[in-house]
């Protein structure tokens, strides 16, 4: 019986119900039943306005569980989430690097992002490990400024299965608000990626302004506003940006 | 409950932006800040009157801020009780700040020229009453080419003490010590770091108190400041601690 009840409670529909009502709300979820989950988030690449962008990584399950015999695959997107091209890494080092520039991604200047999954050769996988590692950004030079990932976003249960989503969780309207925690009015200009975690559509709005966030999307925003607090309201319960801040031909970024 | 905490450096200026508000209740009252240091062997804790704010954010510039001092902010506390009691140990004043997403404020560094990096950052309380051990590697925010890498070694520890430590430079692969550093709780440690140390197999590591690395890279004017992950973000099955408690006996092996 407790079974059932547990089962109807995590019921999709279920979970945007409390979490609209704020009843038993619930941000993430990860079934720790499950025996093997490779987590990524969906980590910015950006190649526009003369950026470069360097990802740095460690072979996860070398390092923490000695395996031998593993690999990645990097999976790059437009922002329309459409598919640009796999890649697979093996003979992986401890500490691994990758630059995206324009030649990387066959001339593509723009952005959009990437999921990583890591495995082992053999398909018995027993883990549930999440990469949420390094991203540099430069801009018209080889100096990068780095973030760390932030917000964990789709999944792979072995090398052969489908990618899931759904860690994180929506609400049924866009009830849900997170202000960011820095004050963005002392910048000349703001820009906010954004990701899509979810299955779903994504309804947001800074300020007064309306967007939206298609399935398999990510969109960057230029902030019109330069109010000191913002606020983001939407349906989606963790829905924090990577913020970029440019001033004085510097910029800086973080996560929000 | 968070504490928060600035630097001070000869080779930049620090402003520390804290949050008022918190994402998912109403302010209830004022908002004060508090500062905490050591002073003979007892934690003075006082209310700061004097320092900028607006009805979103509290700021903190470089006049205030020290490699010793940290600060938490709370609804009024009783002054008689904070002054008549000798603070033996940093304690849970209130749980303003325990809140999830987590309650974090903007530390941002800066140079004259115009170059700055920021990160969001906290010390939860919950690392402040622990011992332990750190595990970090020295390449995934560093520049190589930069003019100057800097790690920051940041501990606050429950107990007004000021007490040496080590950190350890350590080669994974060969398994060898390359450098050690004394290092102190309840303080900013800066390391520079030459380039010898930013190799892919070279992990800092302490074997007795917490504390958060931060790395700062310069190259001409430019400034990248972000922290690594704990291990234990890259696992999340029920095996995490174990794994990890594992993998640092192979390092505290090494220093032994």
């Amino acid at each position: 019986m407790k079974l059932l009840i547990k089962k109807i409670l995590r019921n999709k529909k279920i979970i945007q119900f409390r979490n609209q009502f704020n009843f038993k709300s619930l941000s993430i979820l990860i079934n720790n039943k499950e025996k093997n989950m490779s987590i990524s988030d969906s980590f910015l690449w950006r190649t526009d306005n003369n950026f470069t962008t360097k990802f740095n990584f460690i072979d996860i399950l070398n390092f923490f569980y000695d395996m031998e015999k593993t690999f990645v695959e990097i999976i790059f997107y437009t922002k329309n989430g459409e598919k640009i091209k796999t890649l697979k890494i093996e003979n992986l080092e401890k500490f691994n690097q990758i630059t995206i520039d324009k030649n990387f991604l066959d001339g593509i200047e723009d952005y959009g992002y990437f999921n990583i999954f890591h495995h082992k050769s053999n398909d018995e996988q027993d883990f549930i490990i999440a990469n949420r590692c390094y991203l540099g950004f430069s801009k018209d030079n080889d100096f990068y400024s780095y973030v760390h990932g932030n917000l964990l976003s789709k999944y792979k249960k072995n090398p052969n299965s489908e990618i899931e989503t759904d860690i994180v969780q929506n609400s049924l309207f866009m009830n849900q608000e997170y202000s960011i925690q820095n004050n963005l009015s002392e910048f000349e200009n703001t820009e906010f990626f954004f990701a899509n975690p979810t299955s779903d559509k994504i309804k947001f709005k800074i300020d007064d302004d309306n967007y939206l966030l298609k399935k398999n999307s990510c969109k960057i925003i230029q902030l019109k506003q330069t109010n000191k607090k913002i606020i983001i309201k939407s349906n989606c319960m963790l829905l924090r940006p990577i913020i970029f801040n440019y001033k004085n031909n510097f910029f800086d970024v973080y996560h929000g | 409950m968070n504490y928060f905490f600035g630097i001070k450096s000869e080779l930049f200026n620090t402003k520390l932006t804290i949050p008022k508000f918190k994402n998912k209740k109403k302010l209830n009252g004022k908002i004060c800040l508090y500062q905490a240091i050591i002073e003979n062997k007892f934690w003075k804790i006082e209310k700061l009157l004097s320092y900028a704010e607006d009805e979103s954010f509290i700021y903190l510039d470089q006049k205030l801020l020290d490699n010793n001092k940290i600060f938490f902010i709370s609804d009024e506390i009783n002054k008689k009780d904070l002054n008549k009691i000798k603070h033996s140990e940093l304690k849970n004043f209130n749980n303003y700040t325990s809140t999830n997403p987590s309650y974090r404020s903007n530390i941002r560094i800066s140079n004259d020229i115009g170059g700055f990096s920021s990160y969001q950052s906290d010390y939860p309380f919950s690392m402040i009453s622990k011992e332990g051990s750190v595990l970090s590697s020295l390449c995934l925010l560093t520049n190589k080419n930069a003019d100057k890498n800097i790690l920051l070694l940041k501990n606050i520890y429950k107990k007004p003490m000021i007490e040496s430590f080590y950190v350890y430079f350590i080669n994974n692969k060969t398994r060898k010590i390359i450098h050690k550093k004394k290092i102190y709780t309840n303080q900013t440690n800066f390391i520079d770091l030459s380039e010898e140390y930013l190799d892919k197999e070279v992990y800092l590591f302490t074997n007795k108190y917490l504390c958060i690395p931060l790395y700062i890279s310069i190259k001409n004017n430019q400034i990248s400041f972000e922290h690594t992950h704990p291990p234990h973000e890259y696992i999340l099955s029920d095996d995490r601690y174990n794994k990890i408690s594992l993998l640092k006996k192979k390092f505290n092996e090494i220093i032994n």
